[in-house]
């Protein structure tokens, strides 16, 4: 995606043509941006950090989907279930072994990786869709295992296991108003190491195995080692998402929502978003964690105009269905996802006033 | 000499190869393992085990059913309707409210062979409403687009229906009526067989040998041949590519309603919203298994899959000492899924994938 820039924009050296960001208020704006988020607490109503909260992790879950089903298109449906197991590692590992939180995170990230790896292994055979039906397995084995395995360790058939606040010092991070801040920290190096990805050897190597593999295979590109790759990378992320989810939210179990739909929605984000692009997280899953209140809201209008017995079914309805619409429309209408609309967009602003 | 053996060994034991076989090796040892602990412990008799297996053909027949829309659609289209289980759900669900309100009217108990015809032609209406639509508003405005496209759609569409389904319905459990005449038992040869897996098993058989009747010998079937073989040269022969397509559709819609309604026969519990997911996900295997876009494989993948999946628990897993191996039915077809796709991914009938495989 070639970036058009206006005429006289040029790079004077590499240190300039390998910058992320470019100008002085593209820094100020992120910035700026950065310190909205991390201050919400202190001036936005609780609604909105919450809702940060949330968007923030289980961006970092889509961020993981991207690497392996954006750049490397190998479609994953298993990507709540990696996220389920970073969660459970994480609240394990601070319970028993009475570590730090900050110590766990990256242990869960890197166990919830081994455990991609080995749903990974398919891929070395197949493709496409049935991939994507072997690592479904993921979401039958992963929850079962936590529902049938030691249950004095896993929480047994009750499924929920507490996962402890994360402390440091005597600062508790104990309500979304301050969890928020872990959040955005993580996320901020998961964008990081993201974008990173995406433009090294690693991220071209993805790029030339989703466009063609056989290609991608004769130009010694190591396809079963880079596919691997790709799926330890998605469940490093869902590891860090699932940790962070568990412990915000203080306990981790396999019916709290790591369910197969989670997954499928991990993936619509993605697509509402734009596959294969950095901005596409950011925009996709924003969209469709706030459509879900707005849905509700034009749930209560549609059901009052409704049969009086319909209300509570429609409203529960609601969400799912317009999701499931969201996304057969942005599959038929716009592929490419927000993100090329975002990029149209800036082009046309950049080429303001000629049109070509 | 010594350096050409050491190559021929390193091209035949690259790592991924000694990887696979290590596999094979591995799940081979455990089914052995299980299979031998369980036989060992004598903890079942024979009668057992054969009335599992029945019980797998009545189930494995309602697989076969569904298996045959995602097959047929793949022969067609090269791509799998991912939202075919939902189809399945449309029929049994919409069907379940005309069984609940014949019984209260009393129709049911006075008529019901009739009861049967109608709900059959309900279900097998709303399901092939469901496909076709499914077929013109998802599927057509993508069929030139890159493969992993109409996959997702299809995922939001199998979401999308299941929620609308909700809505409309709601989401509780529904109940078909029973039918009383099924649930006997015959004795033949000192052994209890039920009367509502025959049923099944043969309603299923009828099923499948009129779709092959409809392929094999009329002209539309014929067609359906011609287009799955080469759409433009079929459309160049003067075929209406797709009035066909939509014709394939509308057969695998109806096969997925008489599952529906089979299926309500069988296990009249647990009708609701989500119903369609499991089965589907059983079917797709079953499709698989048998060798995808292959119609007789369809049915032999499908009674495959309905039986090792009521034997394969009791036989392998409770043999290795796994807990709640019932439970891990859904995950047995699943892993099935991955290792037939890894170690013979055309199938027991299927010719070989091309390179168009998904």
């Amino acid at each position: 995606m070639a970036v058009i820039r206006p005429s006289g924009d040029f790079d004077r050296n590499y240190n300039q043509d390998m910058a992320l960001i470019r100008k002085p208020w593209q820094w100020v704006l992120l910035l700026l941006s950065i310190g909205a988020v991390a201050t919400s607490p202190y001036w936005a109503p609780p609604y909105v950090y919450i809702k940060a909260n949330q968007i923030g992790y289980t961006l970092i879950a889509v961020q993981g989907l991207n690497i392996l089903t954006g750049f490397t298109g190998q479609i994953s449906m298993g990507q709540s279930a990696f996220m389920l197991a970073g969660g459970y590692i994480s609240a394990l590992i601070v319970t028993y072994l009475n570590l730090s939180f900050f110590i766990a995170l990256p242990l869960a990230a890197l166990g919830a990786g081994l455990v991609g790896l080995i749903f990974g292994i398919p891929s070395l055979r197949v493709k496409g869709f049935y991939l994507a039906m072997a690592t479904l397995a993921a979401q039958f084995i992963i929850p079962w295992f936590t529902l049938h395995m030691f249950p004095e360790y896993l929480g047994g058939q009750n499924g929920i296991i507490s996962a402890p606040v994360p402390v440091i010092g005597s600062y508790e991070f104990n309500e979304p108003a301050r969890f928020i801040h872990i959040t955005l920290f993580v996320l901020i190096l998961t964008t990081i190491a993201a974008v990173n990805i995406s433009r090294s050897r690693m991220g071209r190597a993805f790029v030339a195995i989703r466009d063609n593999d056989l290609a991608a295979e004769l130009l010694g590109v190591n396809l079963f080692g880079y596919k691997l790759r790709a799926f330890f990378i998605a469940a490093v992320y869902a590891g860090l998402a699932g940790a962070l989810r568990a412990h915000s939210s203080w306990q981790i179990g396999s019916e709290m929502g790591y369910d197969l739909s989670e997954s499928i929605i991990f993936l619509g984000m993605l697509v509402v978003g734009g596959l294969g692009t950095n901005l596409g997280p950011f925009l996709g899953t924003s969209l469709i964690i706030l459509m879900e209140d707005f849905s509700n809201i034009v749930g209560t209008k549609v059901s009052a105009v409704m049969l009086t017995g319909m209300t509570e079914r429609v409203l529960t309805s609601f969400r799912p269905i317009f999701f499931g619409l969201i996304l057969m429309l942005f599959l038929i209408f716009e592929p490419r996802g927000l993100a090329y609309r975002w990029q149209l967009f800036k082009a046309s602003w950049r080429l303001r006033p000629f049109s070509h | 000499m010594k350096n050409t053996l050491r190559q021929r060994i390193g091209e035949q034991f690259s790592l991924i190869t000694l990887l696979l076989w290590a596999l094979r090796v591995g799940v081979f040892i455990v089914v052995l393992w299980g299979s031998i602990n369980t036989l060992a412990s004598g903890r079942y008799e024979a009668s057992t085990w054969i009335n599992l297996v029945i019980a797998g053909l009545a189930q494995g027949s309602i697989y076969a059913l569904i298996a045959l829309g995602y097959s047929l659609v793949y022969g067609i289209l090269r791509f799998i309707n991912f939202a075919h289980g939902e189809v399945f759900m449309a029929g049994a669900f919409t069907s379940v409210f005309v069984a609940e309100a014949l019984e209260r009217s009393g129709f049911f108990p006075k008529y019901p062979i009739l009861t049967f015809a109608i709900l059959l032609i309900v279900s097998m209406t709303s399901s092939t409403v469901v496909a076709v639509l499914l077929e013109r508003i998802a599927y057509r405005p993508l069929r030139n687009a890159p493969r992993l496209v109409p996959l997702i759609t299809a995922i939001g569409a199998s979401f999308f229906l299941q929620y609308t389904f909700r809505g409309l319905y709601g989401s509780g459990f529904h109940t078909y009526p029973e039918f009383g005449q099924l649930w006997g038992v015959w004795n033949i040869a000192g052994m209890d067989i039920q009367i509502v897996q025959v049923f099944v098993f043969l309603a299923s058989l009828l099923m499948m040998a009129g779709l092959y009747l409809i392929v094999e010998r009329t002209k539309t079937g014929k067609a359906m041949r011609a287009v799955s073989e080469d759409k433009e040269i079929a459309a160049l022969m003067g075929i209406d590519v797709n009035r066909v397509i939509v014709i394939t559709f509308v057969i695998g819609g109806m096969l997925a309603g008489s599952a529906g309604v089979i299926r309500g026969m069988y296990q009249p519990q647990g009708i609701w919203f989500f119903m369609g997911f499991h089965p589907g996900l059983k079917a797709f295997t079953a499709a698989v298994l048998g060798g995808i876009g292959n119609i007789p494989g369809a049915m032999l993948g499908g009674l495959f899959l309905g039986v090792f999946e009521t034997v394969g628990p009791t036989l392998i897993l409770q043999g290795l000492g796994i807990p709640a191996a019932n439970q891990l039915k859904d995950a047995i077809a699943i892993i099935m899924l991955v290792l037939v796709l890894i170690f013979r991914p055309q199938g027991i009938l299927g010719e070989k994938l091309a390179e168009e495989k998904a």
